[in-house]
């Protein structure tokens, strides 16, 4: 990447020149994303078409279907599948690129309109578990770092759990926990605020524990930095040191893959949405790939795309602004 | 010299006072290991007082103590530890905090890690301000800019914008300094301030830290180099192993040691001691005596003719011939659409038996240099010759067999060690040049080897964590010489050793020198190690040789305004 590069650095005293400009490092990212996205797009588009079974009988609704030939002659005519795949291929770009994302076979709609309504819970359901994700793990540095040796040995045991359990274990241990024990959240998920807690908190617990290993090694490197014995010598309260140094350092590689997480988190919502019987993206998918709807799979595989690189854009510009060092001298 | 004025100034009360400090960490066995072992020690108002030692005299942990900060698990006694009469160890929590950076200032070694490298110098000196002032955030811009001025950095206002990585080392360290005088402490507590400084810069802010003695504070200057503290202290205490072992005036200390320890300390620094005389006490005598002068060939060609085996004999060169010639090299570094010249024009002979010092301050290409001759760089321009065969820009392929002709040693040797090998192995993988790392069959020869820099054979078995700084760079020696080469190439080799230690480095690379008459290519920031140890002396700035000649003409009557810089700088 763009970013990665390390320059020959001579060993000089003159001040490091600043990182290249935003806007050409914006334009490049750019770029990047396009790239991104046209490469899903190619990927599915192959995928698809080398897995075994006609796709004009799959549109007419699978091999049971009992479809006559002059039906899928209708279809493959209707679909363009009688045209060389090359041609296929470009036509397919060609109305990618002017934003059509093409007719749900299973929906009978339009696949853009079929996103629209999903795609906004499973954001919801996938910010609000990264933040929620942070949250958790920045709590839990704080108090391994103040609680001394034993807190830290607990931390890190407690990540390394969290980090290993799986979503569908973990969705139903909470919902016997907080809906049929405890009776304060909603076993299944319900409009409004309270029926995010519970998908919420099952994709945010591993993540958090995922993080938080990697802050880990890095909290303590800062904590053990001369800049900490600086703070402290000018009579820096631990906790204001934890809060404005330590952890800034500390989160510097997590932040990085914070991007990666939020992929993580979409994948994962397949899972999660279906035991919670929420609707979103992850479920659509499932039933998509489950009915063979071609065009909404590829559809639900681009958006996803665009919004990982988005979110891998947005990580970047926050790992920058963290970390304003130039990244391509290092020290 | 100022017995009366020091007399005056004792009368004044203390701004602090030390009485039988004992730091103790607790070890394995539940024993206290005491680091520091009854010091006692007064600092008045307007007085400077130095502490120097060598690494792990405890004479940082006697600064920190001060603050409260001497580490995790320390316990720290004393029968009087006050601070402008604040008891520090009966102190806590949030009176604690007051009196860090309140009425203590600390200023540690290297700005660069020592301040938050993320955050802007403005904003931590502003946070000292906003614990210790009553001052809102526009008065403490205001002030931070004030306080920016008075340390001498130009163009404060722009200044307190960067971060430590976007200034100079000098510039950075002054602004570590004016984040430790904001909160306008008593007392500042200097701990190797000026360490990671090239000479000049190093000047600078010695300056600066008299300066604010001047102004009535009270300074406690910790350093390991006695030269530094020379131009500065009013009183030296010097520590070894956690106790004081003599105090007095600079010139009394320097001039006069009493104790065996401090003699050791003022004989080890090579600036202004002859070529060839030991500075460590330990030295062989056959070390001693004057080298042969380059004008006198043929004795040296007798000594040469007197030594050695037969086949070693063949190879052997004439003391004075030219091993390694640079002609016009130059280097340019294109960083973030800007250029940097690393070397422009550079031009020397290294010769059998004699060594070229290359001095100048960080950035001045020197490293570059020494790079290009290596052939880890390629030369934009010009050449380098090696045994009268070219040698750079020729491709990788062709240069390899003749590597081992050229052996360097680095400044930092740990780094340049794979730290899961043992010595074995690093010294194995060296003397078969690069074909095994297993100890066994060479067992032999790294035996000769360690013995040749002065190590017990049964260190190979050690990883290079487990070795002493002295230690590692012997190895990074022994490990330049397994190749038999003929030229050395010393980047910064005793640059991070305590003085002791380095004089006992640059001991055996004399010794080794005679022994094989190698030539060496001395690269060093500090203009004492050059003149002592080198023949001639090249100055370097900004990529170019501003100066050369026989080390004596070059340090006693410079040409150059820079290289006149630099002797003033040593001389202070």
């Amino acid at each position: 990447m763009a970013g990665a590069l390390t320059l020959p650095v001579p060993t000089t005293g003159a001040r490091r020149s600043p990182a290249p400009g935003n806007r050409r490092w914006l334009l490049l990212r750019a770029g990047g994303v396009v790239f991104v996205l046209w490469a899903a797009a190619t990927i599915t588009f192959f995928a698809l078409r080398l897995i075994p079974g006609d796709p004009a009988e799959a549109i007419l609704g699978g091999p049971g279907s009992q479809a006559g030939p002059e039906a899928l002659e209708q279809v493959r005519r209707e679909y363009g599948l009688d045209q060389p795949l090359l041609v296929q291929y470009l036509t397919y770009l060609g109305r990618l690129a002017t934003g059509d994302l093409g007719q749900s076979y299973s929906l009978h709609k339009p696949v853009a309109t079929a996103i629209g309504e999903q795609f906004g819970a499973t954001l919801a359901l996938a910010l609000c578990s990264l933040v929620l994700a942070w949250a958790l793990a920045c709590a839990l540095a704080a108090w391994s770092v103040r609680g001394g040796r034993v807190a830290w040995a607990i931390g890190s045991g407690l990540e390394l759990v969290a980090a290993a359990v799986p979503h569908f274990w973990l969705a139903t241990v909470l919902i016997l926990l907080f809906s049929l024990t405890l009776g304060i959240l909603p076993p299944v998920s319900v409009p409004g605020p309270l029926g995010i807690v519970l998908p919420a908190l099952t994709m945010a617990i591993p993540l958090a524990g995922f993080l938080g290993q990697v802050m880990r090694e890095s909290l303590l490197t800062a904590m053990e930095s001369p800049f900490v014995t600086t703070a402290r010598a000018r009579g820096e309260s631990e906790v204001r040191i934890f809060w404005r140094h330590t952890l800034r350092h500390a989160a510097i590689p997590a932040v990085g893959l914070s991007g990666w997480a939020f992929g993580s988190l979409i994948s994962g919502a397949v899972v999660v949405e279906s035991v919670f019987a929420r609707q979103g993206l992850g479920r659509s998918l499932l039933s998509a790939v489950q009915l063979r709807d071609v065009t909404l799979v590829t559809g639900i595989v681009l958006v996803v795309a665009l919004a990982y690189t988005v979110m891998t854009l947005v990580t970047d510009l926050a790992d920058r602004a963290i970390d304003p060092r130039g990244r391509a001298v290092t020290e | 010299m100022t017995g009366q004025v020091l007399t005056e100034r004792a009368v004044t009360a203390p701004v602090l006072t030390v009485r039988d400090l004992v730091v103790a960490f607790p070890d394995r066995r539940g024993q206290g290991r005491r680091v520091v072992d009854g010091v006692s020690f007064h600092v008045a108002a307007g007085e400077c007082v130095a502490i120097v030692g060598e690494s792990g005299s405890g004479k940082s942990v006697t600064a920190r103590s001060i603050l409260g900060l001497a580490g995790e698990g320390a316990r720290v006694s004393a029968t009087e530890l006050t601070v402008a009469g604040q008891d520090v160890l009966s102190l806590s929590g949030r009176s604690l905090r007051r009196l860090r950076g309140g009425t203590v200032g600390l200023i540690a070694q290297d700005a660069l890690v020592s301040l938050d490298p993320l955050r802007p110098i403005g904003r931590e000196i502003g946070d000292t301000l906003a614990l210790h002032t009553g001052l809102d955030a526009a008065a403490r811009r205001a002030r931070t800019v004030e306080l920016l001025e008075r340390v001498g950095l130009p163009e404060a206002d722009l200044r307190a914008g960067q971060r430590p990585g976007q200034l100079s080392g000098g510039q950075r360290q002054r602004a570590l300094i004016a984040a430790g005088i904001a909160g306008e402490p008593e007392l500042l507590v200097a701990d190797e301030p000026t360490t990671a400084l090239d000479q000049p810069v190093q000047a600078g802010v010695l300056r600066l830290l008299g300066q604010l003695r001047d102004d009535g504070t009270g300074v406690l200057l910790i350093s390991h180099d006695l030269s530094v503290v020379l131009g500065i202290a009013d009183r030296v205490l010097v520590m070894t192993d956690g106790v004081v072992v003599e105090e007095g005036t600079p010139s009394e200390v320097f001039e006069r040691p009493r104790h065996p320890y401090t003699r050791k300390l003022v004989d080890a620094v090579p600036a202004g001691r002859p070529r060839g005389l030991p500075l460590s006490a330990g030295a062989p005598p056959s070390a001693v005596g004057p080298r042969p002068a380059a004008a006198t060939p043929t004795a040296v060609v007798e000594r040469s003719g007197g030594s050695g085996t037969a086949a070693h004999e063949a190879t052997k060169p004439t003391f004075g011939e030219v091993l390694l010639e640079a002609s016009g090299l130059s280097r340019t570094f294109q960083v973030g659409g800007r250029e940097i010249v690393a070397a422009h024009d550079v031009s020397f002979s290294l010769r059998a038996g004699r060594t070229l010092g290359l001095v100048g301050e960080s950035g001045s290409g020197k490293s570059t240099t020494a790079r290009l001759l290596l052939g880890l760089e390629r030369p934009d321009a010009g050449e380098v010759t090696l045994l009268g065969e070219p040698w750079s820009p020729l491709p990788e392929t062709e240069r390899r067999p003749r590597r081992s002709l050229l052996g360097a040693v680095f400044q930092d040797a740990l780094s340049s060690f794979d730290p899961r090998w043992t010595v074995g192995a690093i010294l194995a993988d060296a003397v078969t040049r690069g074909r095994s790392t297993r100890h066994g069959p060479v067992r032999a020869e790294v035996s000769e080897l360690l013995d040749t820099v002065g190590l017990d054979p049964a260190l190979a078995t050690r990883r290079p964590l487990h070795l002493s700084g002295g230690q590692s760079q012997r190895v990074s020696v022994a490990r330049a010489l397994a190749a038999d080469p003929r030229v050395l190439i010393l980047d910064e080799p005793v640059s991070a050793l305590d003085v002791s230690v380095q004089a006992q480095v640059l001991d055996l690379l004399d010794r080794l020198q005679r022994e094989r008459d190698l030539a060496y290519l001395l690269i060093t920031h500090d203009l004492g190690v050059a003149v002592h140890m080198s023949d001639d002396i090249a100055v370097m700035q900004a990529g170019r040789i501003v100066e050369s000649g026989p080390a004596a003409s070059v340090f006693e009557s410079p040409g150059h305004p820079y290289a006149r810089l630099l002797r003033d700088a040593v001389r202070l």
